[in-house]
């Protein structure tokens, strides 16, 4: 028989050409410290529906916490991404009034480029998420051995011009969060 | 309140840094945040099915 949990589902609608994402956050416990992250990050599981020319998207939340689970939206547009934070809190989701926008570099190339391979180690312990804004896909790195060094070294495919956006949980606690994040561009 | 800052560079010189840094939404006055009504779900729990 099929086990079944109780999570928490809302619902918020993308405008025309904006595609939210939103990233559920938690410290990591004490004792789990020494060889992890201080902070981690999961995506939210999400189904679409479009209404009218608009994109309405459920989120699911799998294990609401009495404490209130903390979220990252961010809402990628042609150019930007806007950044906010919200919390589930029982039956209710509160989002800030005041998100932030931050507008990519754009560089322009008349050539047709190619994706290129670019070293990228990530640090374990201070983990950073690589977004493609136009799928909001997430760059992984593919981890691989180099016998010169000895290290386990990481690469990830980006394409020049393209923006992508990179970022980081730098500080979060109860009270607040800081994230740090930027628009990296090869320019080939 | 969040705001927005120019910061040195941390992940190569392809960046064009940003900072968001707020309050969590729950910690903020009512008039600064706007509701959005949570619904229940029953998720399946792979987890507990692998047992």
């Amino acid at each position: 028989m099929e086990q079944f949990i109780q999570g928490k589902h809302f619902s918020i609608t993308d405008p025309q050409n904006v595609n939210t994402v939103i990233y559920e956050v938690n410290k990591t416990e004490k004792e789990l410290k020494k060889n992890s992250p201080k902070y981690t990050i999961e995506r939210l599981d999400y189904t679409e529906e479009l209404v009218g020319e608009k994109k309405k998207k459920t989120f699911y939340v799998n294990e609401p916490k009495a404490e209130g689970n903390k979220l990252i939206i961010l809402s990628f547009g042609k150019e930007k991404v806007v950044i906010n934070n919200g919390v589930l809190e029982g039956n209710q989701v509160l989002i800030t009034k005041k998100p932030m926008p931050f507008k990519f570099k754009t560089l322009y190339s008349e050539e047709e480029t190619e994706y290129k391979e670019v070293q990228y180690t990530p640090n374990l312990k201070r983990p950073i998420s690589i977004i493609d804004p136009e799928t909001t896909e997430e760059i992984k790195p593919v981890l691989y051995f180099d016998e010169k060094t000895n290290e386990v070294k990481g690469k990830c495919k980006l394409k020049p011009f393209k923006n992508y956006f990179a970022f980081e949980i730098r500080d979060l606690s109860d009270e607040d969060i800081r994230i740090v994040g930027g628009n990296p561009v090869l320019e080939n | 309140m969040s705001n927005s800052r120019r910061v040195k560079p941390q992940f190569g010189r392809e960046m064009d840094p940003c900072e968001y840094s707020s309050k969590w939404a729950n910690k903020l006055p009512r008039e600064e945040v706007v509701a959005i009504k949570a619904e229940d779900s029953r998720v399946k729990d792979t987890a507990r099915d692998d047992r």
